[in-house]
Parts: C-alpha cells; structure tokens; sequence
C-alpha cells in the first residue's frame, strides 16, 4: 500500500523528482571520474571510464522512473496527446470512428440503463439485502375480490402475519389508490401519484426524512386516523421548489383534508419501481382518499403488498416456511370456515411467494425482462460491427501509417511500446465514442420510455445518469477499444523494416491486412444477418398483433370508464344514472351506438367464476369449470360489431325480476356443448339457473396474445350485487379517436362531477397492451438497420480499400484491354463473394439464434421464409450499392496514370 | 583474474541494508565502494541498478533518504537504514542463512 502512495504522489513531482536523480546520479558519476583522475587516467579516460563503471545512465533512468511512478498511466499521460495529435490529423477517420462506436456505446448504454433501473438495482433504503417481498410483486397495482388470496393480501390478513411473525424486525404492508387527485391552497385537481402504506413503511425500510417527520408507528387504526401524508423529494422540489414551510400545510387528497408532516429522503421514491410516488399515505386513511371503497377492515379485499426485513440470522428459507403457514392459515381462519377443503388445498398448493425484496416491487420486471436481455443481446451485436467498422478503419489506416511506424522502429521504440501507442490511439477513439454514447443513450433513453408506454404518459422511471451506468460506460468503452484496436495494432507493427522503409509506401506487402479486413465485412454481414432476421420476425409479429382479427373494428369503438363511487353515488343510485349517461352518450353526433358491461374490451379489468354447474356437463376436474364472466348492457353485441352465432343478444327485456339469462362464448360454447346447441340449456351458480339465450362469436377482450377463454355473459340491469367497473362502449360512424373530444364534452355536461377514469379508442387500449412488442420491434428495426449501415460502411470501406491498393493492376487489366463494365462486373463480383460468405454463415446462425425467440412470436414461426428470405435480399441490395461505388471508381481509373506511378 | 559473480536481486537489498546498518548514513557511490571494498573482486556490482535498489527500499520504508553535504563540499543523497529496515536485515539473514544451509547440505550430498 505504501510504495503505491508513494508512486500515485510521484506522479505529480515528475519534474522535482527527475532533476534530483539526475543531481544523485552526476554526483555519483563525478565521484567515480574523480577517483579514477587520482589514478593517473587524463580527464576524458576517467568520464570514460566512469560511464563504464557505471553502466547505462539512460537505462537506470528508466528503470528508475518505471519504478518510482505508474509507468502505464506514465506513459499514458505521454502517449494520450500524441494520439489526439494524430487523431485530429485524420478528421474524416476520426469521425466515422467516432460516430460508429458512438452508437454503439450509446445503444447498449441506454438499453444497460433501463436493465438497471428495471432489474438490477437495489432500493436506495438501509441495507436492502435484508428485505423480503411477500406476494405477487409484479402487481404492485392489483386488486381483487373474493374469499382468498395470498398473492394479495387483505388488511386483516397483514395484520396477523405483522402480529404473528418471528423472523422479521418489521413488516410492512402497501397498496394501490388510483387516480389520485390533490387540491392546494384553493386551486384546481392536479394528478399525483400516491401510494397507500402501513405506518412502519418508512421505519421498515429505514427512509430517514428530508424535512420533518415521517409516520407514526401506532398500529394502522383505527380508520380515520393520522390525516397526515408524507411527500417524496422530487415531488417536494417540483411542486414545491423545495420550500420548507411545506411542513404543516393542509391540501385536499380526494377530497379528503391532509397535513404533510414531512419529506421523504432525496432519491427515494418508494419501493415500486417503475411507478414512483409522489405522495405516501398511512392506511388509516384508505378509506378516505377513495370515497365510497373501504377496504379496511374487509378481508375479502385483497390489494395489500408486504415486505419485511429479516431479523439477524433469519434465512429466507426460514421466513418463506413461517410466512407461508401464517398466511395460509390466516387466510382460512379470516374466511370464516367458509373455504372448502379442496379449496383450502388449492392456496395451499400454490403457496405464498416470500421472496428477496431489496429491488422492491415491479409489474415492469416481469414484463420488460425478457425484451430488454433480448435487446441487450442485439445492441451488444451492433457494437461488435460497429468495432469490426473500426477495426477495419484502423487496418486500412495503418497501411497509410506504415513509414511512420517503420521509421519509429528503426529509430529504436520497441514493438511494446508501439502497440501502447496505437492501443491508447483506439481507446482513446472508443473513449471519445464513449462520451458520445453516453449523450445519445441520455437523449435516446427517455424516447425508449415513451414508446414504452404507447402514447400514454411516460414510464416514471428512474433513468438519470448514476454511477452504475458511468461505469457500464467506462467499461465497454476500454473494453471495446481493446477489441477492435489490438489486432490491428498487432498486425500494423509487425512490419519489415528494410521493404518497408525502401517501399513508396504502397506496396503489396501486408496481405495478411487485407485479408482480415475481408474477414471482418464477412463477420459483419453474418451478424447483419442474424440481427435483421431478428428485426424481421419481431416487426411481423407486431403487425400481425395490429392487424389481428380481434373480432370487432378497433377504430370504431371508443370505451369511456368512469366511476360513480368515487363521484358520490352510492349503489343504489348507480345503475339509474348509467341509464341516463347511456341516454346523454347517445345522443352525441358521431355516436351510433352506447352499451355499457363492467369489464368490457381492453379495459384493464376482468372477472373470473368457478365451481358453477352446467346442465348436460359433467365433469370431475375442477378446472373445467372455470370460466370468465361479465356483465353487459342491452345490445352489447351488436353495439361492439360481434356477430350472434345463436339466439339473440341482451335487450331492454333483461332487467331485474325477468328470467335471468346468460350468452356464452362460442369457445364455452364448443367446450361444454360439442355439437349441441346451447340455446336453452343453463348454467347454474350460486343456486340461481341462468337460461343460455345466445351464442357470441369469439373476440379478444383482454390481451391479443393469449388464447381465447371460455366467457360467459349476464345482462347488466339483471344483478342487484354490486358493480365495481362502469365501461361505456361507443360505436361511433368514423374514427372514434376523432370522437374523443365530443364525448369527453358531453359526459362534464351530462355531470361535472362524474369522474372519468379512462377515455380512449380501442385501437389505443389495444396499443397500450403491447408496449413490451412494440418496444422491441421498433428498437430491434432501429437498431437492425443501423447494424446494416455499419456493415454498409465496412463492406465500401473494405472495397474501396482494395481497389486503391489494385489500382495499378486494375490499371494493368485495363491496359490489356479489360473494358469498364468488366472491371465493374469483377469488383462487384468480389463484393459479393464477401456478402455470399457472410450470408451463408448467417443464415444457419439466423436459423438458430430465432428459436430462443419463438416464444415472444405472434403468429409467425421463427423459420419465417418471407423474413428470412427479405432480410437476404435487403442486406444484398444494400451490398450492392456499397460495391457498386468502389466498382464505379475502379472502372475510371487511367491505366497509363496507374501503371506511370509503379 | 578471479571469477566475477553478478550480486543477485534480491541479495543487494540485503548487502545494501548491512552496509548502512554497519556504516549509518551513506550516499550511494559511498555504499557502491564500500560494497566493492568489501566483497573485492568477487561481487560485480553494476553500479546503474544500485539506484532503482535504493528506491525499492525506501519504498518499502526500511530506509530514508535526505539531502546532505558530501565530504568534498557537494550536495549529495544520503541513505540511513530504520528500524523497519533493521528487521528486514535480520529476517534476510536468517533466511539466507537458512538458504545457504540448504545448498551446502545439496552440494555436500551430492559431493559424497
């Protein structure tokens, strides 16, 4: 440790340091030259001799020097303005060089970023390795209804594992509260988002405040209590510009009045990533800042995730078995007996996931992992071409380069010490490339979140530059900089020095060169290869998502979700209000037909049945009966464009006190009835027999992607339970994005107060549940046809070069008598030897590498013949230009102009 | 003329370290005559490396250096050993001690 302070602190006395080894060294040479002089030897004898004595003063110098200081970051410092000198000296190299890597660099920086942000980094709490997530973390927003649940958990369900546990210091719990809106000093709703969390939240996580306080551990109760909220930095510095008199201020949170009694610490957003909060909310208050739900002492309410930290010497194992017995029986015992042992069997047969929860929860995880490492793999693949671009660069320059190496050799610098130069010159190029990576992965970042959010607002990620990404950087720069600088170094060094001093400079030696460069253009036209197959397959599969027969028009509909409760509608209130918006929508110009269903299409909700009977069916395994289910207004089918297979659709006849009835699907349809028609026949559930009055066809109505579910329909003015989900399907004459307007218009006319949770076409709900296809398609073509740029520029690069290098024999055929258009035939023809080779290599590799992607396909097999088959022919026109220029340069060149200057 | 042996690496730090324990502060053509005195015609010591040796050594904090005034009035580098230094020398020693041991007993056996 010693000698390396020592050596780090020479670095900065070079010049001290230097001139007193050169005062010890004189002293000790005019000692020796003294002593010789006294035994008679003349003055000049005695340095002489001296000198020998002594051995090479310039050599323990270095060694000395080598010694005392870093000499790598020596020499570094000496060789870094060198290089700059002659990377300046060559602007149009330095560019391309540049430009290339720069893209490169930047692409895996900015994928690299949001696989940091999504998947790797750890919450900015104490000593996150200690957390534990309990439940479903990729449903950080869930919610659901029904007598058990352990990938969510009810409040009273969290109390009890709080209460119960051993293995943890603290456990807390925190859930979802949408649309939040907050009133300040008088003013209008702004939106915030805000997270509901247990009063140990912050304690658990060990979040100091910013500014004032965070909450009171007391327990959660009883509901109402703590009116107070605790705001997060970024938030308190947008809203607020920071101003500490925040403290103490009232504002309303939905209508209900709150005290912010303090701000979280800086960079901390809460433990969902990917969703950051603004605002923190104690439990106690749920039910009033969601006016009409309360959750709170509901244990079929299931929308609670927990996270606690692990006492000392706890393992997960051991929490994952304590946890997984509490929650099971606690979630029996809450039910009241009412859970049957098959049922009881069931939860406790997909048991409580208890996992680490130091990177928080995330329903972007388990979306985006899989597209991002399969983006990561293609930018990495980008910027090898972009290297093997570089390298290629970098070969063609040393031929240029050669008397200067030549001449710096047989000056005495060692082979060592050039390939240091030349090593610092391409890192130094790749670091330059670095910095401009690290500006377009700055720029390119949040686009990439835009589009991952399809047109909605952007994804609230964490993306600002931070170490983790500095050093990623950092790294592949050196790395890529070694890569593609070392073999050409290598190669440009080994030089003969006697023909390549006596040559002009353009000789035919360096072959080997020549051929490497080939070498690269065919890795790169395979790698080309392999990244527009890839490109291919995922744009085709996203086309044939948007283009899939859903079952209905996408452009025609537009689904306006609104919510009654949180307007101040009690129940009883609410189905004749949606009669009336039903009414009011109708009659809005444009509007052709209104329905209204509590799920309806893409609209992020859905409903589930099992354990019903169906008559005719019977059946011994209990997933067989099991099925979705929705409720739906008068002509629904007709309003959304679904043909009736069979029987009829809903109408005003089905309301409360008629014969209830139901529509099925044609898939239940098919799966329960064969052949048979169902029309007539029953289903019964709860004790109630619902008479099958028409068979629907098939739609997609929640994902695009998943196979279609058995779904069976009740009319939504039949049921007298409660309705959760307010849907208002629109059938409009055009475009209904066109529509959008008119109707948000009329539903604040209809009521100002209503609230409107969601308002959009459904080509845009659909949109918006392929983000993660979208995002890679439109990256992997972008970055497919930058990798077909790159390999462009190599192939011209490489033919280019060769014809300079065969203008003379070029100049020698012509003189022959060759003619232009069988120069241009024969360079043509050698470019595409290159792009055959690399074709034929890429091919297999394509073939392949596309199986890892077949699952992420829709409708369409990773052996693609029109893709595969496109790709090959796009990649040899673009050859074809790239060849054509050289072939077109060659074919001019003037035979007795060449053939003079040999 | 006698044969010359080359004084080894790792041998010289120790030479060194005995020279400026027996004789305190040196300057460096002091120790390289003192060393040649000494050992006369059987170590060769190339002058050039003793520097880079004395470096190594003050790196590692077993001896120092400071400016001083020579005999003949000049400013010279003197070196003096510390008590680190001091250690190390006898550390060496015996592990030379233990070294030179060993290859006797070798040389021994193999003779009979």
């Amino acid at each position: 440790m010693r000698p390396l302070l020592q050596r780090v602190a020479s670095l900065f006395r070079r010049r001290a340091l230097d001139s007193q080894l050169d005062e010890e060294l004189r002293f000790h040479l005019d000692m020796e030259t003294e002593a010789n002089r006294r035994r008679g030897m003349t003055a000049e004898a005695a340095e002489q001799a001296a000198h020998r004595e002594f051995g090479g003063v310039a050599q323990t110098k270095e060694i000395y020097r080598d010694r005392r200081g870093l000499p790598m970051l020596e020499l570094l410092l000496r060789d870094l303005p060198y290089g700059l000198r002659t990377l300046r000296r060559s602007p149009g190299f330095t560019a391309i060089a540049v430009l290339s890597l720069g893209l490169g660099i930047g692409a895996n920086t900015a994928i690299f970023t949001l696989i940091d942000a999504v998947m790797l980094r750890s919450l900015p709490v104490r000593s996150p390795n200690e957390l534990v997530a309990i439940g479903n973390t990729a449903r950080p927003g869930g919610m659901s209804f029904g007598p058990v649940n352990v990938e969510l958990f009810s409040l009273p369900l969290y109390l009890r594992l709080r209460d119960r546990n051993s293995v943890f210091t603290g456990v807390f719990a925190s859930g979802r509260v949408d649309h939040l809106t907050v009133r300040i000093d008088g003013g209008g709703d702004e939106p915030i988002r805000g997270r509901i969390v247990s009063a140990n939240f912050f304690d658990v996580l060990g979040v100091e405040p910013a500014l004032g306080r965070t909450f009171v551990n007391d327990g959660d109760r009883p509901t109402g209590a703590n009116p107070v909220v605790v705001i997060a930095y970024d938030y308190w510095q947008k809203r607020f510009a920071r101003d500490p008199a925040v403290l103490g201020r009232t504002v309303k949170l939905n209508g209900a009045l709150v005290t912010v009694v303090g701000v979280g610490s800086r960079g901390f957003t809460g433990e969902v990533v990917g969703d950051a909060a603004d605002v923190w909310i104690p439990l106690s208050m749920q039910a009033a800042v969601s006016p009409g739900y309360d959750w709170f002492e509901k244990p079929d309410g299931n929308w609670l995730l927990l996270m606690g930290r692990l006492r000392r010497g706890v393992g997960l194992a051991q929490a994952r078995a304590q946890i997984g017995t509490l929650a099971i029986q606690g979630a029996i015992d809450l039910t009241g007996g009412s859970l049957s042992a098959d049922e009881a069997r069931d939860v406790w047969r997909k048991g409580v996931t208890v996992e680490p929860g130091g990177r928080g929860f995330s329903a972007l995880r388990s979306q985006f992992s899989r597209p991002l490492l399969t983006l990561m793999i293609v930018v990495g693949l980008v910027l090898l071409i972009a290297c093997a671009n570089v390298a290629n660069l970098l070969l063609a320059r040393a031929t240029s380069r050669r008397k200067e190496i030549s001449v710096r050799l047989a000056i005495g610098a060692s082979r060592e010490r050039l390939v240091r130069q030349l090593l610092t010159e391409s890192v130094l190029l790749a670091a330059l490339g670095g910095a401009a990576g690290l500006f377009l992965a700055f720029a390119g970042t949040p686009l990439f979140l835009r589009m991952a959010a399809g047109g909605g607002s952007p994804v609230p990620l964490d993306v600002h530059p931070n170490t983790a990404m500095l050093a990623f950087t950092a790294g592949i720069s050196l790395l890529t900089g070694i890569l593609f600088g070392l073999t050409p170094a290598l190669r440009s060094t080994r030089v003969d020095l006697s023909s390549a001093l006596k040559e002009s400079g353009r000789g035919v030696a360096g072959n080997s060169g020549w051929r490497l460069g080939k070498l690269l253009v065919v890795a790169q036209v395979a790698l080309s290869l392999l990244l527009l197959v890839g490109a291919g397959l995922f744009v085709r599969s996203l086309m044939n998502l948007e283009t899939l027969d859903v079952g209905y028009s996408r452009s025609h509909i537009a689904v306006l979700r609104v919510d009654p409760t949180a307007s101040g509608y009690p129940f009883p209130q609410q189905l004749p209000l949606t009669r009336r918006l039903l009414e009011h929508l109708r009659s809005i110009p444009g509007v052709t037909g209104v329905t209204v269903s509590e799920n309806g299409i893409f609209g992020g909700t859905d409903s589930g049945s099992s354990g019903f009977q169906v008559e005719g069916y019977t059946s011994t395994r209990k997933e067989d009966l099991v099925a979705s289910v929705d409720q739906i207004g008068p002509h629904y089918f007709s309003v959304v464009g679904v043909p009736i297979l069979a029987g009829r659709d809903f109408d005003e006849r089905d309301v409360a006190g008629s014969a209830h009835v139901a529509v099925i699907n044609q898939t239940m349809a098919r799966f329960y009835f064969g052949n048979r028609d169902p029309v007539g026949q029953a289903i019964v559930d709860d004790g109630t027999r619902y008479t099958i009055v028409g068979v629907a066809k098939d739609m997609k109505e929640r994902a695009l992607k998943s196979v279609t579910e058995r779904r069976y329909y009740l009319p939504f003015y039949q049921i007298t339970d409660r309705i959760y989900g307010f849907n208002f399907e629109m059938r409009t004459r055009g475009d209904a994005a066109q529509t959008i307007a008119a109707i948000r218009r009329e539903t604040q006319a209809f009521d100002g107060n209503l609230k409107i949770l969601s308002l959009a076409a459904v080509s845009r709900l659909i949109d918006q549940s392929i983000t993660d296809e979208r995002l890679i398609a439109e990256l992997s073509g972008f970055f497919g046809a930058l990798a077909l740029l790159l390999a462009a520029t190599g192939l011209y690069g490489v033919m280019a070069y060769a014809i300079s290098r065969r203008a003379s024999e070029i100049g020698l055929r012509m003189a022959l008598g060759a003619d232009r258009a069988s120069v241009i035939a024969m360079v043509l023809r050698e470019t595409f030897v290159l792009v055959a080779v690399g074709i034929a290599i890429g091919l297999p590799v394509s073939l392949l590498a596309a199986r890892f992607i077949a699952a992420s396909l829709a409708q369409v097999s990773a052996s693609d013949p029109v893709t595969i088959g496109g790709a090959t022919v796009v990649l040899l026109l673009v050859a074809l230009v790239a060849g054509w220029v050289p072939a077109h340069r060659a074919s001019r060149i003037d035979p007795l102009a060449s053939l003079r200057m040999e | 003329m006698k044969p010359k042996s080359e004084v080894l690496q790792g041998t010289l730090d120790m030479v060194v370290l005995k020279t400026l324990d027996t004789m305190g502060a040196m300057h460096g053509y002091g120790i390289a005559q003192r060393i040649q005195q000494v050992s006369r015609d059987v170590l060769q010591l190339n002058q050039g490396t003793l520097y880079p040796a004395l470096l190594r050594l003050e790196q590692q904090g077993w001896i120092q250096a400071e400016w001083g005034v020579s005999d003949n009035n000049r400013r010279a580098r003197f070196y003096s050993i510390t008590r680190a230094g001091k250690k190390q020398l006898v550390a060496e020693r015996a592990s030379w001690n233990r070294m030179s041991d060993a290859i006797e007993r070798l040389l021994e056996a193999e003779a009979g």
